[in-house]
Order: structure tokens, then C-alpha cells, then sequence
């Protein structure tokens, strides 16, 4: 068929330059089919650029760049949008152009955008079948990955794993944060797990004067090993999303070999019943959000400047174990949050324990006197006013306020406790009535030095 | 540069535009077809897609580009070139595409890039290049959601 419409072009084009030009050798047509040479000429200059003529323009398929759809009804693109209509290819190219970050966040301009930065920026790997392979292939990527001299456009790696595990996409970002996101695709009931991360990270600031005594007290420290760490080892920032029964022995394993660990992201774990962390000497923040079935919260750490949370009321339970040498007072150990969000407009549990211990060597002896005479030392606004009154930017829902009042609490005329040091405050709530603003005006008699409010008015997630 | 030859490309608007050889060549689609049919007049009908201002733009982005020698100019001039609205933005990436030039093609996708750069957030972008925002509102929360874990 092809052939046939070949020749019918070329008869046209040939009664349309015969008279233009007498120098076109394909004029002399009726002497070329005698000889060989003649009629290679002819099948070069006459029936294949046909042949590409139609190759390219009657099978659009084939030809890879005109891929503009004649009607973008059928993917509820806006025909005035050019960018979208763009083939694959070029918004490849255009997304490896950009910041990680920018690159990510065009995931989320449209449908049509939301896989593209994967594709753009990510490898993919077939190959790999278990979950601890895959993250064997990803400690050797990232100790491959070179943020210098690498071309930039490939910045982590997608792994298909079959057999329902769904897929894990790992990626770099260039502050040393590695993200691992394992979806497993939607499941109704999701079998539930414990996450277990014993974290070996080293305590900051190991070498400064106050801790000269401190290498007496330590466990011996892979760190302290004469090879310069590795890629992985640098490691600043992980965020785990998704993780679930499948793969929380992995992020277990993988957990011990980031020493140098400063932040930690735990997000969207459908079926985790419970968090604990230990050995987190050098965490500074700590951010679990949305995990629905979580019970509860176990901490271990002594530098940890940052925690938020979202979601249920849960237990918390919080202990910051100083090895300070007893002589020093003003060690930096402690959970002295910075930064303390605790969004948890979604409701409690009907159990939850809010248990947040420091243990100094100076405030041994001082503990006793700090508790109140609560039924529940463990449920009082006190204690945990205690533990949140360093915190400089707070978040916080109203109905966790009123939960946790006890008795003593600042309604009275005589002065609080503690006040707080907060400078920013976030307050939830889900209604702005008069209980909710008298709630929130006692609330305010406990922060002096507040210098900023913002109040977020929303409904109760279902 | 007398002994270039020159090419005739004839316009969707049927205008003709001559440019020398060696420039029209960096169109990998004319390139194609000149080296294999090693004739000038061959190529007019060739171009029925690409209308005349767009040719015009290709004839005038690749004349300058040989004719700058140092790099400053002409990444100055580049910069110049590119800085143009959306509509026009739209015509070059159509006839790079579809001409097949490689070169203006990366200076228009990183003009855009810059563009997408220089927006602060998704919401800007949107506007900017007119994408229909067409995810569902429970999508929508879990891309706020996706967001938090991202950036906090």
C-alpha cells in the first residue's frame, strides 16, 4: 500500500517542478531505470524521501515529537494550556531543569503532572524483588551519589516490587535528605505492626568542652572507626512514608546505619500500633503525621529540638537521658523543644498517657517536687505544661487545653505554675463561640511573651 | 561565506525565507530531508506546518546565533530572545518541536524552567501557564497532606 502511494506523490511532484528547475537531475526520469546506478539514484532520491514523507507525517505515531492531541477534552486539559499538550519527553527535560523541590512540587499542578517529576527524575528498577534488596540497592545508590559532578537529573530510584508489595520510590534531595516512600497500594484493613528503630545516632557536638568527660561514658561508636563515613552514613534527614508491615523490618535494618541522623519523618503508616525510639542521642526533630492506628509514642533522646505530631491523642512517652558528667549544671541535654506541634484536632483514644520525663543529673533530686498531686500524674495539664514551657512556637488544639485541666489549673486568681516562653502560637479549634474564645484567653494568661497568634478554625476530621 | 549554499523554506503562509545552508541544517528535520534529496527546491513543501512567524523566528534566532562569536553576546542576546510571553513561548516550542531544533529547543525549555522557578507555589504556576487544576477535593487534602511531609 505504501509503495503504491509513493509513486502517486512522486508523479505529483514531479508535474510540479518540472518546469522550475532544468538543473534537478531528477528530470532526466526516463533515462534512470536503464542502469543500476541510475536506479539507485532514483530509490534514494525519489522513493525514500517519499517514504519518509509519509512515515512522518501520515503515522504521527511513529514520529516521536508531534504528539499534540487534537482534542484535550479527553484529558480535561485546558486547550489554552500549551505546557500540558507538551510531549512526555520535553516536560522531562524541563522538570530535570529544575530544584528538586520545584521539581516535586509540579506533582501537584494537575492530574496530567502528578507522575511526571517520577519519570523525569527518577531510575527505575525492575530487577529488584525483596524490600531488603531494595534498600541494599539504595544505600549503594546513595553511596554512589555524587551531588557534584553527577549529571542532575537522576536523583533516586523507583522500584516496581511485585507480588502486591506495590512500589518504593527512594529519593535524594540535596541537603542530604533521603525520602523513602513505600506504597503498597490501598488496603481496607491493613495489617497492623510495630515499628521498632533502635537508632545509634552519634550525640552532637561530641568534641566540644563540656563533654571532655563524656567519651568515658559511651558505647564504643561505629563512627569512631578510622574510614570516612559514606554517603549513607552522612545521611541528615529520613522520611519514611507508608511504611507498613511489609517493610518495617527493612526500615528497621536501615535505620542503625544512619549515624549521623539530625531529622526523622514518619508519615502515613496505616496499621503502625506503636513508635518507639531509642538510642536517638542526636535527633534534633521528630515529625510523625497522619498515622491512624498509632497508640502510642515512645521517645529516647537527648537533643531533640523539634516535635510534631498529628493526628489521634496518643501516648506519649518522652524520656531525655542525659550521661552528662554529674559536676556540669547546664549541660545541653534535655528535651528543651524548640518547636512543639501537636495537631491533634482528630480526638483521642480513650487511653493515652502524656509521660515526658529529663533526667539530669542536676533535676534528680529536684523531680519529686515537681509533680502535682493529680489523680492521673500522667493525664495533668501540668506536667505537661512543664515539659512544653521552653518552647518558642507551639501548636495547639483547644480541646487538648480543656481535656487536661486540672484542678489548680489558672482559673484561679493566684499565678500559674509555670508560664510558657512561647513567641508563636498556633491555636486549632473548630468553632470560634465564647467557650472557645474564653478557652483561649485563659490559655493566652500563660503565655507572657507571646508575639504572634494565629488561629486555625476547622472542622474535626472524620 | 560565498560558497554556502542558500535554502529556500517556504512558510505555511507561503512566504519564502532564505537562509543559508549551514543554519538550516540545524533543524534535524530539514537536515533529513536535504541529505537526502541534496536539493534545494526540494524542501519548500515541506513546511506547510510551521507558519510564518514562527519560520521567521527560527531564520532569525539561527542567523544571529552563527553571527555572534563571543559568549556574552550572545548569551545576552539568548536571554533577550527568550523573553517573551506565553503565546509567543508557545509558537517557539511548537516550531522547535516540530523543526526539530535541538538548540532552541533547550533555550526554551529552560525559559520555562526559570518561569516555574520563579513561581512560589503551585497556585502560581497554575495561573501562569493556565493548567486546569482538575484533582478531586479528597486528592486535593491528600496532596496538602503529601506537602506537609515534604516541606516540614
Amino acid at each position: 500500500m505504501e509503495k503504491k502511494v509513493g509513486r502517486k506523490k512522486i508523479k505529483q511532484e514531479k508535474q510540479r517542478h518540472d518546469p522550475d528547475d532544468d538543473n534537478n537531475p531528477r528530470n532526466t526520469s526516463s533515462s534512470r531505470y536503464s542502469d543500476t546506478s541510475g536506479l539507485k539514484d532514483y530509490v534514494f532520491h525519489q522513493i525514500i524521501p517519499s517514504f519518509m514523507y509519509i512515515w512522518k507525517h501520515d503515522q504521527e505515531k511513529s514520529y516521536k515529537h508531534v504528539d499534540v492531541p487534537k482534542s484535550s477534552a479527553k484529558n480535561n486539559m485546558d486547550p489554552n494550556d500549551f505546557i500540558s499538550h507538551l510531549p512526555d519527553d520535553i516536560l522531562h527535560h524541563i522538570i530535570s531543569l529544575l530544584p528538586f523541590k520545584s521539581a516535586v512540587r509540579t506533582s501537584f499542578l494537575s492530574t496530567h503532572w502528578k507522575h511526571l517529576w517520577k519519570e523525569a527524575l527518577l531510575d527505575s528498577v525492575h530487577d529488584v524483588i525483596t524490600i531488603e534488596a531494595a534498600i541494599t540497592a539504595i544505600t549503594s545508590f546513595v553511596d554512589d551519589f555524587d551531588t557534584r559532578h553527577r549529571p542532575r537529573n537522576k536523583w533516586g530510584l523507583i522500584f516496581e516490587l511485585g507480588h502486591g508489595r506495590g512500589s518504593l520510590v527512594a529519593s535524594i534531595s540535596s541537603n542530604s535528605s533521603l525520602k523513602l516512600d513505600f506504597s503498597a497500594g490501598k488496603q481496607e484493613f491493613p495489617m497492623p505492626f510495630d515499628l521498632f528503630l533502635k537508632m545509634n545516632i552519634a550525640p552532637p557536638n561530641r568534641l566540644s568542652r563540656r563533654y571532655m568527660f563524656d567519651w568515658l561514658l559511651e558505647e564504643n561508636h561505629p563512627s569512631q572507626s578510622e574510614q570516612p563515613p559514606s554517603n549513607t552514613m552522612r545521611v541528615k534527614s529520613l522520611h519514611l512514608i507508608s511504611v507498613s508491615h511489609l517493610s518495617n523490618m527493612a526500615v528497621s535494618s536501615l535505620v542503625p546505619k544512619l549515624p549521623f541522623l539530625r531529622s526523622l519523618t514518619i508519615a502515613k503508616c496505616n496499621g503502625l500500633q506503636s513508635l518507639q525510639i531509642k538510642e536517638a542521642k542526636g535527633l534534633r526533630k521528630l515529625v510523625v503525621l497522619d498515622c491512624p492506628h498509632l497508640q502510642s509514642l515512645s521517645f529516647e533522646g537527648s537533643s531533640l529540638k523539634s516535635f510534631r505530631y498529628r493526628g489521634n491523642l496518643v501516648s506519649f512517652r518522652f524520656r531525655g537521658k542525659c550521661n552528662c558528667f554529674p559536676l556540669i549544671r547546664f549541660c545541653e541535654c534535655g528535651l528543651l523543644l524548640d518547636d512543639a506541634m501537636i495537631d491533634i484536632r482528630q480526638g483521642a483514644l480513650t487511653q493515652w498517657t502524656w509521660d515526658f520525663e529529663i533526667e539530669t543529673p542536676f533535676s534528680r533530686g529536684l523531680r519529686k517536687g515537681n509533680h502535682c498531686d493529680c489523680a492521673n500524674k500522667y493525664k495533668c495539664f501540668n506536667s505537661i505544661l512543664r515539659s512544653i514551657k521552653d518552647v518558642q512556637s507551639l501548636t495547639m488544639c483547644r480541646w487538648f487545653y480543656e481535656t487536661t485541666m486540672c484542678k489548680k489549673l489558672p482559673f484561679s486568681s493566684r499565678c500559674p505554675k509555670y508560664y510558657l516562653s512561647v513567641l508563636e502560637l498556633w491555636w486549632i479549634d473548630c468553632s470560634m463561640e465564647r467557650e472557645s474564645i474564653n478557652a483561649l484567653l485563659c490559655f493566652l494568661k500563660l503565655c507572657p511573651n507571646l508575639k504572634r497568634l494565629n488561629i486555625t478554625v476547622s472542622l474535626p476530621f472524620l | 561565506m560565498l560558497l554556502s549554499k542558500n535554502s529556500a523554506l517556504e512558510s505555511k503562509d507561503n512566504e519564502i525565507f532564505e537562509v543559508e545552508e549551514s543554519i538550516a541544517i540545524q533543524s534535524e528535520l530539514i537536515k533529513t530531508m536535504t541529505t537526502m534529496v541534496n536539493s534545494k527546491a526540494y524542501v519548500n513543501e515541506r513546511n506547510q506546518m510551521v507558519p510564518e512567524a514562527r519560520c521567521r523566528k527560527q531564520a532569525n534566532y539561527h542567523v544571529e546565533q552563527n553571527n555572534k562569536i563571543v559568549d556574552e553576546e550572545l548569551s545576552d542576546w539568548e536571554s533577550k530572545f527568550f523573553e517573551v510571553d506565553m503565546d509567543d513561548l508557545h509558537e517557539l516550542f511548537m516550531a522547535a518541536n516540530y523543526l526539530e531544533i535541538e538548540s532552541l529547543l533547550n533555550g526554551v525549555t529552560k525559559r520555562v524552567g526559570d518561569f516555574i522557578k520563579a513561581c512560589k507555589n503551585v497556585e502560581v504556576i497554575r495561573q501562569t501557564f493556565g493548567i486546569n487544576n482538575d484533582f478531586a477535593a479528597q486528592q486535593e487534602e491528600e496532596i496538602r497532606k503529601l506537602n506537609s511531609w515534604n516541606h516540614i
